[in-house]
């Protein structure tokens, strides 16, 4: 295995996946371990001292003659025939489907020429070493343990399996189903997943796997060689669509500090992080889309392959539950924190209030006047008082002219002669109806009567900033300090 | 206009060199309301309700995502939003204000640094300012990030330039010139759950004959330990001298989405120098609220919030004024609460002192389907009295409302409510019954379809 595809795998060792559904085949890596039993669909051993010998039934299976290499329906009628006994129905099945890399011809022939003259078909067939003539069944592979050098303890310890059994695509036998219920060695339990990339890419794992069943996790199967050599198989393609894998979360990912470094470990080699994440998983936060280098360098989830690890449902630490009510202070970053993960029309959505009125509600329109009047929420951030508030309050009515007897305010017709006060607590609210020209008519140092509404500790300074604010009261300028 | 030919000069530098990914996100949204004006009778010296008016405006958002442009992190990006009216008796606020462009830049995004050109909007302590110009940040290290920008002035929540017909139309007395802004801020994150962050932000005539606004904000919240976080902000108005918003608080979490939270608070608008109504000197009001929040596991959510609010009392006493409170009351809860695929949520509100009363809350009931449609139902009823308009009464709504994905590209959102108006016993005045309803369409063609109702 070259340092590449090493370096490809390493970090399945973290980053184990386990499949979510129940329903995913034991082909797929996580069904409970199990050996084949052979079932025998003849009852053997009931004919037991009706032969003599396998020969007189299954002639061909050592002379390589398909046709006897099974017995007929006419081969059972000889004592089946309705007098003697009754009439059976039999019909010899096809050749079992197989992965097995064996024939029985080319077997006999080499134990033959090896002198091994007691290896009969019972060696292999017999269901237990005490068992007789015709108890028999299909061999069991740890019959050819016995007398093949295995180096592992058992049939499906990790060993070379491509010594016995064809890749996976050549037993083009085997149904969906079959392949569905291939034996999963004891190795491959749960810790496995994260450990396997050491395996990966090597013969074996062609015994039982296609290149499908590996994409169906790696969103980057396309550039790992290891899952490129194996062959691509539609069965197992049928057998992982729509499989739904649920990424387990590596342990470094635990550590602290995880989510400030990871940009750094992505940056070092985002190959490894492409084996669970693709590209979508990132721009969930990562709202500066594929600009970003090693975003860019992860492959995008496609149709029908690895969905990747989602992450859509991932918040930063410091946002809290009704994080969107007190984003105040995070926000005040501004574009350097929050834009890194949102798109400037997510704070459109509220903040330029005409596109999403369910901040307020639908019916706030009825009940903002006591909103706006406490100043719950500064209305001005996203409000610009005379274009959105007068321009409303005036087409419904409730923006006086500026008649200094109105009798709006809670019906009071002498108001305005105690106005000031209330009227400094809630300033933008008197502008939500009035016009500066509204105040200006008692206010005005020039033109109207001549009222100060400067207030306790007003700062005289801020005319020297903008004189042009003084002379709208008065014309002349600022008085003199 | 100038945004217009602005947006034509991307469109046609970017023509040549054509994106590699564009994402383009529609949201189609109209509105139906119904308002009742009012108008003040002379004869009776009384307020006279009109009949039932209804308003149907129309808002289409266009955001245009477009990267690959053959320069390694550059990307354009639009946000463009048109107005109608569908047939209103009245006039929706800036309904007759047909385009917007909310934002319009090229942004060039390196590991290091960050440009933008174009109209943008800041988001900062100080809230949200538009300008049309440059903006560039430095980012030397992951937790600190500088930015410096400029560029000309545009009116808040506006989106037109300060002396633009458009404004002065509003209020003649408005500059009949531009401005200029500009500022610098720093951003810095100590920890995951520590930040600091700092503003200065300077808006000046464009003839320099005067200063428009200058302000300073800081807002920093800090870890302390896995449960505890600290925050404080505070804005300053320079040019006037004066203090305006500021906040302490101090949350402390337990169990995984609990948390209780203290804060005190100052509010004080901050008003540019360009209108009279700084020179009337706003008084600030400060006050302490308190939240808490249990949440037992995913499925329920409890929270509460209560505000006390004190006004700088009133000083001279005026038979003029009858009753003004210098204090005020809110309290409010709320419930949420998750049980298979359906969903229990209820708010309530209480406000009581200074600015009137008012008692309401909503409820409802929804369905939320695996194939992520919700379906729901909506009750609401507030009522309030005292307020600075003659509405006394009670006010019961009810409606629906479904929202969900068609397909993978389009979200359809649409809801209908019904408010009925019931004067309080022995009440004469204004019928305020009404309809309200929202349908809204969102459609994401290009690049990442997937990314629907994701956070933007």
């Amino acid at each position: 295995m070259n340092r590449g595809l090493l370096l490809a795998f390493a970090p399945c060792v973290a980053l184990a996946f386990v499949p979510a559904s129940p329903r995913v085949p034991a082909v797929l890596g996580h069904a409970t371990a199990a050996t084949a039993v052979a079932v025998d669909s003849f009852p053997h051993a009931r004919h037991g001292r009706v032969f003599t010998g396998c020969g007189a039934c299954h002639a061909g299976i050592v002379s390589g003659d398909s046709a006897s290499a099974r017995p007929t329906a006419s081969s059972c009628a000889s004592c089946h025939d309705g007098s003697l006994l009754p009439r059976v129905t039999w019909a010899p099945g096809s050749p079992r489907a197989t992965n097995l890399r064996y024939d029985h011809q080319g077997h006999a022939a080499r134990v033959q020429a090896a002198g091994d003259s007691a290896l009969s078909c019972g060696r292999c067939h017999a269901t237990s070493a005490e068992a007789r003539l015709m108890d028999v069944g299909r061999a069991h592979p740890e019959r050819c343990l016995s007398c093949h050098a295995h180096r592992a303890e058992s049939h499906l310890a990790q060993a070379t399996c491509n010594r016995c059994h064809v890749p996976l695509r050549e037993a083009s036998r085997l149904i969906p189903a079959a392949i569905a219920a291939l034996p999963k060695p004891p190795s491959h339990d749960s810790s496995y997943a994260s450990a396997h990339a050491a395996d990966a890419g090597g013969p074996t794992c062609q015994t039982c796997h296609a290149r499908e069943l590996c994409a169906s996790c790696h969103v980057n199967a396309a550039r790992l060689e290891a899952i490129q050599n194996l062959p691509s198989d539609p069965r197992v393609g049928l057998l992982v669509r729509n499989r739904r894998v649920t990424y387990r979360k590596p342990p470094f990912h635990e550590a602290s500090g995880f989510l400030r470094v990871h940009g750094l470990m992505a940056r070092a080699d985002v190959s490894s992080c492409s084996n669970c994440h693709a590209r979508e998983s990132c721009i969930g936060c990562h709202r500066a889309e594929e600009r970003v280098q090693p975003v860019a360098e992860l492959p995008r989830r496609v149709r029908g392959g690895a969905r990747g690890v989602d992450l859509s449902g991932l918040r930063p630490p410091d946002h809290a539950p009704d994080h969107l009510l007190r984003h105040r202070v995070p926000a005040g970053g501004g574009d350097a924190s929050c834009s890194r993960c949102h798109a400037p029309a997510f704070c459109a959505s509220c903040h330029d209030a005409a596109g999403s009125p369910r901040y307020h509600g639908s019916d706030f329109v009825q009940r903002h006047a006591q909103s706006a009047y406490t100043r719950e929420n500064d209305c001005a951030t996203c409000h610009q008082t005379e274009a959105f508030c007068r321009n409303c309050h005036r087409t419904t009515g409730e923006a006086g002219t500026g008649a200094p007897f109105g009798r709006f305010h809670d019906a009071q017709p002498m108001w305005v002669f105690g106005h000031g006060a209330v009227a400094r607590r809630g300033i933008e609210s008197c502008a939500s109806c009035h016009a500066q020209n509204d105040c200006l008519r008692c206010h005005s140092a020039s033109l109207g009567w001549r009222v100060n509404p400067h207030g306790p500790g007003f700062n005289e300074e801020m005319g020297d900033r903008n004189p042009a604010m003084c002379r709208l009261c008065h014309l002349g300028g600022a008085p003199r300090r | 206009m100038r945004s217009r030919l602005a947006l034509a000069l991307v469109a046609l530098v970017a023509t040549p060199l054509w994106a590699q990914s564009v994402r383009v996100r529609s949201v189609t949204t109209t509105r139906y309301a119904q308002l009742r004006p009012i108008r003040y009778d002379t004869a009776s010296g009384t307020y006279r309700a009109e009949s039932v008016a209804h308003a149907a405006p129309l808002t289409q958002e266009v955001e245009l995502s477009a990267w690959g442009l053959g320069v390694p992190g550059l990307r354009g990006y639009a946000l463009l939003r048109g107005r109608a009216a569908l047939g209103s008796e009245l006039v929706w606020p800036r309904s007759d204000d047909h385009f917007d462009a909310l934002y319009a830049f090229v942004e060039l995004e390196r590991p290091r640094y960050r440009l933008r050109g174009g109209r943008q909007q800041r988001a900062s302590g100080l809230g949200f300012y538009a300008f049309d110009g440059l903006t560039a940040t430095w980012r030397p290290w992951p937790t600190v990030r500088l930015e410096g920008f400029g560029g000309r002035g545009l009116a808040r929540g506006f989106l037109e330039p300060v002396g633009s017909p458009a404004i002065r139309s509003l209020d003649p007395l408005r500059p009949d010139r531009g401005t200029v802004l500009f500022g610098a801020s720093l951003w810095t994150a100590p920890s995951d759950v520590s930040s600091i962050s700092a503003i200065y932000q300077r808006e000046l005539l464009s003839n320099r004959s005067g200063l428009v606004s200058e302000r300073a904000a800081v807002d920093a919240r800090m870890g302390v330990g896995e449960r505890v976080v600290l925050s404080t902000s505070a804005d300053a108005d320079l040019a006037a001298g004066e203090w305006g918003k500021a906040k302490l608080g101090a949350l402390l979490r337990f169990g995984q989405r609990s948390y209780v939270e203290v804060e005190a608070f100052r509010y004080r608008p901050l008003l540019d120098l360009t209108t009279i109504w700084g020179a009337f000197t706003p008084e600030a009001h400060r006050g302490l609220t308190a939240s808490l929040r249990v949440s037992t596991g995913p499925g329920l959510a409890l929270a509460s919030t209560y505000t006390y609010r004190r006004y700088q009392p009133i000083g001279g006493q005026t038979p003029f004024l009858v009753e003004v409170k210098d204090e005020a009351h809110l309290l409010s809860a709320s419930l949420r609460w998750l049980r298979g695929d359906f969903v229990l949520d209820g708010t309530y509100r209480l406000l009581l002192g200074f600015g009137g009363a008012q008692s309401g809350g909503e409820t409802g009931l929804g369905y939320a389907r695996p194939d992520a449609w919700y379906l729901g139902a909506r009750g609401a009823a507030f009522q309030q009295e005292g307020a600075f308009r003659v509405s006394d009464g009670t006010v019961y709504g009810a409606g629906v409302e479904a929202r969900g994905p068609i397909g993978t590209r389009a979200f359809l959102r649409g809801e209908l409510m019904r408010y009925l108006h019931r004067r309080l016993q022995g009440q004469a005045g204004v019928d305020w019954s009404q309809t309200r309803a929202l349908l809204a369409l969102e459609v994401v063609f290009g690049a990442n379809p997937d990314r629907l109702g994701a956070p933007r």
